[in-house]
């Protein structure tokens, strides 16, 4: 066995540091005796990791795939971005989860043991994600997903009472249905290859190098089963049945991650087994996620115009944004630079929005919109992030979500698919007013001088906010060029060539 | 090989008609046994090593550890009343017959290298097929929390069954890595079904319908 191959030796080794850090932030919230302490050294860890990340990340441009274990594990540029991404939104919900969660401790909301359960629930969510990326073998690459809804599903019934088990619940069984159709997809996806040689390692690689020898009417079967099963846990419609149920009654923190992470590795998911059917059946897949993706953004608008809980709202706009980026990965060319920038754009704005929405219901009482008025007086901080938050996730400029919008829009109408465009742009309009009328009703007015504006949040809910709000101004104004050289070096994955 | 499969397929579709959950767990570790003794022929046939060893732990996980934590949650909860369905018992059965049939015209739609025992009357995969439609069938049309979770085992037995007749099994470590999952899926339905259970005094899913838009 190849223990570490690949060009960068040093790199290898960095990918055990990936997934050590979040085992040794989950072994340390049990172990780590005071309180305070536990809080302090899971995000220690946390931070660390991304570090690690931000600096393997920014190495990986322009080498070829780092891979370790025979090349079970690998991670090229694409996977490298996810799981960036996946340990930013992770790093940013530990470091907000001290001041929210430490909150319901002084409370007396958890004990002390639930406590310190949520922060090894949370580390591990965070590793079972990476792993989707991380994983080279496709049955593999299945079992961290399943690990995910695992995990998660007692994240989000975290909280004991009958609407957060009814919503794990109902996550349980849809996303457990959703995985068994990808499973089986899967299944047939392996017997695409001539019996011969099943013996083979079945590796992504394999599947790319030997994509003209596939049974092709077998690997669009099993593409439909893969795209339903995961596009399940992608929160793709109609699938999305689970989501806005999971997303307001899990812990802000975990509910940014649901949104801002795991759907992103559930698309990253579809997108690796659609790079092989595109080499076996150009068309095929894209056209499938572009019908998906439409779907998606025109089941959100009704469900955005009437709705009551802020939560909800937030979830709803997460189907939105998957059907985004479904369309312009379905579209692209050039809409794939857009889709990847959206992946970033999304993932920071939505876990800004998230974390500013817990904090509003901790100080409200409520996530009933109609009942929160006056947030910009109460909480100058949060209320000035959640609302910048929401013109960004809305898509109105300066933002960076207006820039990939734009991009994946203009290559759907330079490629023809202007039915796709227009329907896009309509829905994207009809979401953004719908936004901009329930955040300016919760934005100004009296609170009914029912919450005092008290002294501002605690420091580190203010710096979890803080880090994607500059990022989020911060590119849509300019895109810094070794980001953009970054998402180039993405794209060239994307093209199904592995390096 | 044939009566194992006619086994499975009826030990499926019996699923639907028992009237205690303990009794449709009890068929679950009796699915488990004959897809053991399955893998057991396959490996014996291809001399495979890692086949014996998966038939070995088929045994341990699906046909001891799994319907023993699923025992142990029912006598924790003391179901009062059993298998409640949202349709007649004989509906529910007459649409299991259905499912079977839809399985094995799509089986035969399928056009794939499905093993020998193909000519020879049961297909397997026709089988597998049904094991998908049956547990899907059994999570909508079974009120009780519990059996849908079992709904989802039987999912997964077919998946396994699929597997084994298309490809003559995965590979070892990702068998493995698939009944870690199922293991840890049920004791995680085990322990939701108690909380479930616990806050509502009832395993039933009607419960389970508060959220909505």
């Amino acid at each position: 066995m190849i223990l570490v191959s690949g060009e960068g030796q040093v790199y290898a080794w960095g990918l055990f540091g990936l997934i050590g850090f979040p085992l040794a932030a989950a072994a340390a919230s049990f172990t780590v005796s005071s309180v305070r302490g536990t809080a302090w050294t899971q995000f220690g860890f946390s931070l660390m990791n991304a570090v690690l990340a931000t600096i393997m990340l920014f190495n990986i441009v322009g080498r070829e795939a780092v891979s370790v274990f025979d090349g079970w594990i690998r991670l090229d540029a694409f996977a490298a971005y996810t799981v960036w991404l996946t340990i930013v939104v992770g790093g940013l919900a530990s470091l907000h989860s001290i001041g929210y969660i430490g909150r319901e401790l002084r409370d007396g909301a958890v004990t002390v043991g639930r406590y310190r359960q949520y922060y090894a629930g949370l580390h591990l969510f965070v590793l079972s994600m990476m792993l989707i990326a991380m994983m080279n073998h496709i049955g593999i690459l299945w079992v961290a997903v399943e690990a995910t809804t695992l995990i998660s599903a007692l994240l989000i019934a975290f909280r004991n009472g009958g609407a957060a088990l009814e919503a794990a619940w109902k996550y349980l069984i849809i996303g457990g249905l959703g995985i068994a159709l990808a499973l089986f997809g899967i299944i047939l996806l392996f017997a695409a290859i001539p019996a011969e040689s099943v013996q083979d390692q079945l590796m992504w690689t394999d599947f790319i190098r030997r994509a003209s020898e596939l049974n092709p009417v077998l690997v669009k079967v099993a593409f439909l089963f893969i795209l339903v099963g995961f596009g399940t846990k992608a929160g793709l419609a109609p699938m999305h049945f689970w989501l806005p149920d999971a997303h307001s009654q899990a812990p802000s923190p975990v509910s940014a991650l649901l949104s801002a992470a795991l759907l992103h590795t559930a698309l990253y998911a579809v997108i690796r087994i659609k790079l092989i059917v595109d080499l076996v059946e150009p068309g095929f897949s894209g056209g499938l996620l572009i019908v998906f993706g439409l779907i998606s953004l025109a089941v959100t608008v009704p469900f955005f115009l009437v709705q009551h809980d802020l939560k909800r709202l937030l979830a709803y706009s997460s189907v939105e944004h998957m059907g985004i980026l479904a369309l312009g990965f379905g579209v692209g060319g050039a809409a794939s630079f857009g889709a990847l920038l959206h992946m970033f754009n999304h993932a920071m704005g939505k876990s800004m929005l998230f974390f500013s929405a817990g904090s509003i219901m901790q100080r409200y009482h409520s996530k009933r919109m109609d009942r929160i008025h006056g947030l910009l007086r109460s909480m100058p901080f949060t209320g000035s992030a959640f609302a910048v938050g929401a013109f960004a996730i809305a898509g109105s400029p300066p933002f960076s979500l207006f820039l990939s919008e734009y991009t994946i829009a203009a290559a759907a109408f330079r490629n023809g698919q202007w039915m796709a465009g227009v329907l896009f742009l309509t829905c994207v309009v009809l979401i953004f007013s719908g936004m901009a009328y329930y955040i300016a009703q919760m934005l100004f007015g009296s609170n009914g001088h029912r919450i005092e504006s008290r002294a501002e949040e605690d420091g580190t809910k203010a710096a979890a906010l803080a880090v994607p709000l500059f990022l989020l101004l911060l590119f849509g104004l300019y895109v810094p060029p070794f980001f953009r050289e970054l998402l180039n070096w993405t794209i060239q994955t994307l093209r199904g060539v592995p390096s | 090989m044939e009566w194992i499969t006619f086994l499975l397929l009826a030990g499926a579709y019996a699923v639907l008609w028992v009237k205690r959950i303990r009794d449709a767990v009890l068929l679950i570790g009796f699915q488990a046994l004959l897809l053991a003794v399955l893998t057991w022929q396959y490996a014996w046939e291809h001399h495979s090593l890692h086949l014996y060893a998966v038939a070995v732990l088929i045994v341990i996980i699906k046909a001891v550890v799994i319907p023993w934590v699923l025992l142990y949650t029912l006598r924790k909860i003391d179901v009062k009343r059993e298998v409640e369905r949202f349709f007649s018992k004989s509906s529910t059965m007459l649409a299991g017959l259905l499912l079977i049939l839809l399985a094995h015209y799509l089986a035969s739609r399928l056009e794939i290298y499905s093993g020998s025992t193909a000519a020879q009357g049961i297909d397997p995969l026709a089988v597998a097929l049904s094991f998908l439609l049956l547990g899907v069938y059994i999570m909508i049309g079974q009120k009780k929390a519990i059996m849908q979770g079992i709904g989802l085992i039987v999912i997964e037995n077919g998946l396994y069954l699929t597997a084994l007749v298309l490809l003559g099994g995965l590979q070892l470590i990702v068998d493995l890595g698939v009944f870690f999952d199922i293991l840890v899926s049920v004791i995680v339905i085990g322990i939701l079904s108690y909380r479930i259970n616990s806050t509502f005094e009832s395993l039933n899913t009607e419960h389970l319908e508060k959220l909505k838009g």
